[in-house]
């Protein structure tokens, strides 16, 4: 199809295309085109029609014309026949034939006269002198039989009649010769001139059709080729290839649209640049996040270590010299050597409390994803707190339910939760008991501490989990602790992908219970 | 008999100072390095029986030395401690990885560390 | 038209006689006259056209039977009206001892014609084709005459009778030849109205004859002075 574009036939179809009229003119005039040649076509065979149908006529009359000229012949011949007849019978009726036949041969040529071309006239004037003669030797023949005068008639019609036959016989015949050679002539001049109309005819709608295919063509092509351009420019430009442009010779809604894509091409790459710079910026920044959180991470070991450190030897000293590796502890010196390990220890957990928080908040806390047991966890627990509560005078129970499996999750971690449960509870009790217990439901743990302490009011319960908030200020100092336990095992249970909560009543007691999944997978909330 | 070595390689003079207080009522020969580098150093020279390793240490890292140490078909059968203040996750299985045979976490109770020397090279 | 009927025919002539004073003897001048119409006494019968069969060339496609024609009044043309016994002594114009019947587009032209007894009619072909002249009178000779365009045939009537004409070839042309005995003899104009002049006042019985509603008789008294007006009603057939 291109290669007919290349051709002559591209100009023209570039020419519509830029005549600035609507697509929806152009196929109107294209289509009123085709009518057009189509009423065109129909004009011309009406023409042909009725032209054969004339001419027929011609020849029909021809052929009428050629009848009467042989029935004039025949007329006179059966003239001559009565006569005879006539003679030999000598009855009224064989006269009367006589007189009828020469009537019809009037009456015919008759006919003949007011229908006759140029030409003829002058041979049936001919006839017709001949004629008028022949008729008054019959009127005497006939006149002569009716009075019995055979011997006249038989003359009459030797020295008279035969003559004026014979040359109205000649007249006739030349007559007849010429209306059949009328008609032959009209014949063949009918039929070249249908060979003409019919030659005429499939000229003219082989040009039809071709002015129909060809403005079809030109008209249909001059859309085409801007919507296949389109085509090819939209496929550029779904592959990322913006800023090109498209030019199209139209000049009507296809130009239009040419100039809508061209722009939008031009959009597109302004956009995408923007959307490039955008890019950049974002790699940049994101590249400056990365150091940031490097950053972060290395402050984070630094800070570690550098606050652990001078802690290991504070703790180290107290306690090898509590050991008495330095000699036996004057008496008096024991309790502010227990004060200073002590605070020691204090401070080390404020310690770990940061850094762990810090960790969180830097999302670097990563939960070391591992089988542990409840039962392990929770005896630990109770272990550890076991003394605490015998100070205190506390009933402190901690049980787990037999038929849990081994969990998976950070022990370590869920372990750090509980404590910090059991010990604000033992923290917060004077009297009565704590109790842990840990029960599976559907796939989920949940890890319970409730004791009969101090509660907490209603309005603080929604402020329990936030950073450093205890109750009161006063607890804080009157109890001790960093305000950071209950966030960071908030934290650290949401990070398993479990929640937390707790029940409370001033004066009476509280309940906190946080639940994680039996298979944790430490995913990040 | 031989006095068992404990080569203690920590960059803070106090906590040198605490493990040298802890082993001078015992039997154990200290042995003592600053850095990394001099730690490997005096690894390779005299071949202890024990080697405590700090992880933060100034011009060799702790693990790094360790690495090294395992490198070594001499050093490579020491039993190794490194001592980490476990700053990021991950801190015990990175001293495990590079070849520690324990850990300990500071700020660590004397005893503990008493109680991880005599389990690797047991008084009698 | 009023209906004549013989009684006022009789009452009118009674007049007609007192009137006129005595009939005895004819005055010198023989100058009644006799003036009549004659009508048909019926409805006009309805036209009903001949059809050509042949020759229409000349003859057409079809013809008005003349046979009787009647005028808007009911003037009934060429009825022949004639004295059935003429005044012996008084001699009327005669009749013209000649005259001619013509053959026109195939119909005879005058379809009826007048010769005295002894007359003479030159029949004309004006039709360029045979006619073709027929008649059988009782009285007359019969004739049977073919006839080419341009030829005259004469033919003489020494009887007096009324003698249809036709044509062998024509079978719809009708002449009628009224042979004369007297030349008291008129036919009626296209209004229907005749005229008898030079009349000897008196009685006499007129006879009107039409093709084709027969012959009838009308009696009527002629006077000297005035002319005898009469209408004359024919039945219609």
């Amino acid at each position: 199809m291109m290669a007919l574009l290349a051709s002559p036939l591209g100009a023209p179809v570039r020419a519509v295309a830029r005549i600035r009229a609507s697509v929806h003119v152009k196929l109107l005039a294209g289509f009123l085109l085709i009518t057009l040649l189509f009423i065109a076509i129909t004009a011309v065979s009406l023409r042909t029609v009725t032209e054969t149908a004339r001419q027929t006529n011609l020849l029909d009359q021809a052929h009428v014309r050629v009848g009467w000229s042989r029935l004039i012949e025949h007329a006179l011949a059966m003239q001559m026949h009565f006569t005879s007849m006539a003679l030999l019978a000598q009855s009224e009726d064989s006269v009367s034939l006589i007189l009828r036949e020469n009537n019809r041969f009037n009456d015919t040529l008759a006919r003949l006269e007011t229908t006759a071309p140029p030409e003829e006239r002058a041979l049936i004037q001919a006839i017709r002198g001949a004629q008028d003669d022949a008729m008054a030797t019959v009127a005497d023949i006939a006149n002569a039989l009716r009075d019995r005068r055979t011997a006249d008639a038989m003359t009459a019609l030797r020295t008279r009649q035969e003559p004026i036959y014979q040359k109205i016989e000649s007249l006739v015949g030349s007559l007849v010769a010429a209306e059949e050679k009328r008609m032959a002539s009209l014949r063949t001049s009918i039929e070249a001139a249908q060979g003409r109309s019919l030659s005429q005819m499939a000229g003219f709608a082989v040009a039809v059709v071709a002015v129909a295919l060809i403005a079809g063509f030109v008209i249909s092509w001059s859309f085409i080729l801007p919507v296949r351009g389109f085509h090819g420019f939209l496929s550029q430009v779904a592959e990322g290839r913006f800023g090109g442009s498209i030019a199209v010779p139209n000049r009507d809604e296809f130009g239009e649209l040419a100039e809508r894509m061209n722009w939008m091409s031009g959009e597109l790459r302004r956009l995408d640049d923007e959307q490039r710079v955008a890019a950049a910026t974002l790699r940049g920044l994101n590249d400056r996040l990365e150091l940031a959180s490097r950053a972060k991470s290395e402050f984070l070991a630094n800070m570690s270590h550098e606050l652990r450190t001078p802690l290991n030897a504070i703790l180290g000293f107290t306690e090898i010299m509590l050991d008495e590796l330095y000699g036996e502890v004057p008496p008096n010196l024991r309790e502010p050597l227990v004060d200073i390990q002590t605070n020691g220890r204090h401070l080390l957990r404020l310690i770990n409390d940061v850094l762990d928080l810090s960790k969180i908040e830097a999302g670097r806390l990563e939960l070391g994803v591992e089988e542990y047991s409840v039962q392990e966890i929770v005896d630990v627990v109770h272990t550890s707190l076991k003394s605490l509560a015998i100070e205190k005078g506390l009933a402190f129970n901690a049980s787990a339910a037999p038929d849990i499996p081994p969990a998976r999750g950070d022990g370590r971690r869920i372990m750090q939760c509980l404590m910090n449960l059991a010990g604000n509870a033992l923290k917060f009790t004077h009297h009565g008991r704590v109790e842990i217990d840990v029960r599976l439901d559907g796939g989920w743990l949940t890890y319970r501490v409730s004791d009969t302490g101090i509660g907490i009011p209603k309005e603080e319960v929604e402020n329990i989990f936030a950073e450093f908030r205890q109750v009161d200020t006063t607890i804080t100092r009157e109890y001790g602790g960093t305000g950071l336990g209950l966030s960071i095992t908030k934290r650290l249970v949401e990070l398993h992908g479990g929640r937390i909560g707790v029940e409370s009543e001033l004066g009476k007691g509280s309940r906190f219970f946080f639940t994680v999944p039996l298979h944790a997978d430490g995913g990040h909330p | 008999m031989r006095d068992r070595t404990v080569l203690h390689i920590e960059d803070n003079e106090y906590n040198r100072k605490i493990v040298r207080q802890l082993l001078s009522r015992t039997s154990y020969r200290l042995l003592e390095a600053a850095d990394g580098e001099e730690g490997l150093a005096v690894a390779q020279r005299e071949l202890p029986d024990l080697i405590l390793m700090d992880v933060q240490l100034p011009k060799l890292s702790g693990l790094d030395a360790t690495r090294l140490l395992r490198a070594d078909p001499r050093t490579a059968k020491i039993p190794l401690v490194v001592v980490t203040s476990f700053a990021l996750s991950g801190d015990d299985r990175r001293a495990m990885d590079a070849g520690a045979s324990a850990y300990l976490a500071k700020p660590y109770s004397p005893r503990d560390l008493m109680a991880l020397i005599h389990r690797f090279l047991p008084e009698n | 038209m009023r209906t004549l009927t013989p009684w006022r025919a009789l009452l009118l002539g009674l007049c007609a006689i007192a009137l006129v004073g005595t009939p005895a003897a004819p005055r010198g001048a023989a100058a009644g006259t006799i003036k009549g119409t004659v009508v048909l006494k019926g409805a006009t019968p309805e036209i009903k056209k001949l059809a050509v069969t042949i020759d229409q060339y000349v003859c057409g496609k079809e013809k008005n039977p003349e046979d009787l024609v009647v005028s808007p009044q009911g003037g009934i043309r060429s009825a022949v009206v004639w004295l059935d016994k003429p005044p012996a002594a008084a001699s009327g114009e005669a009749l013209p001892s000649t005259t001619s019947m013509d053959q026109k587009e195939c119909m005879f032209a005058p379809r009826l014609v007048v010769v005295p007894a002894g007359g003479k009619i030159d029949f004309l072909n004006s039709d360029r084709l045979l006619h073709n002249l027929h008649a059988t009178p009782t009285a007359n000779p019969p004739f049977n005459r073919t006839q080419p365009k341009g030829r005259t045939i004469t033919i003489s009537f020494s009887h007096p009778e009324i003698i249809r004409v036709t044509c062998d070839l024509h079978s719809w042309m009708r002449g009628w030849v009224v042979v004369a005995e007297h030349p008291f003899y008129a036919f009626t104009n296209g209004a229907g109205e005749f005229e008898l002049r030079g009349l000897p006042a008196g009685r006499y019985t007129l006879k009107i004859w039409q093709e084709r509603l027969g012959t009838i008789a009308r009696d009527v008294v002629v006077g000297d002075q005035e002319p005898t007006a009469v209408t004359v009603e024919m039945p219609a057939r």
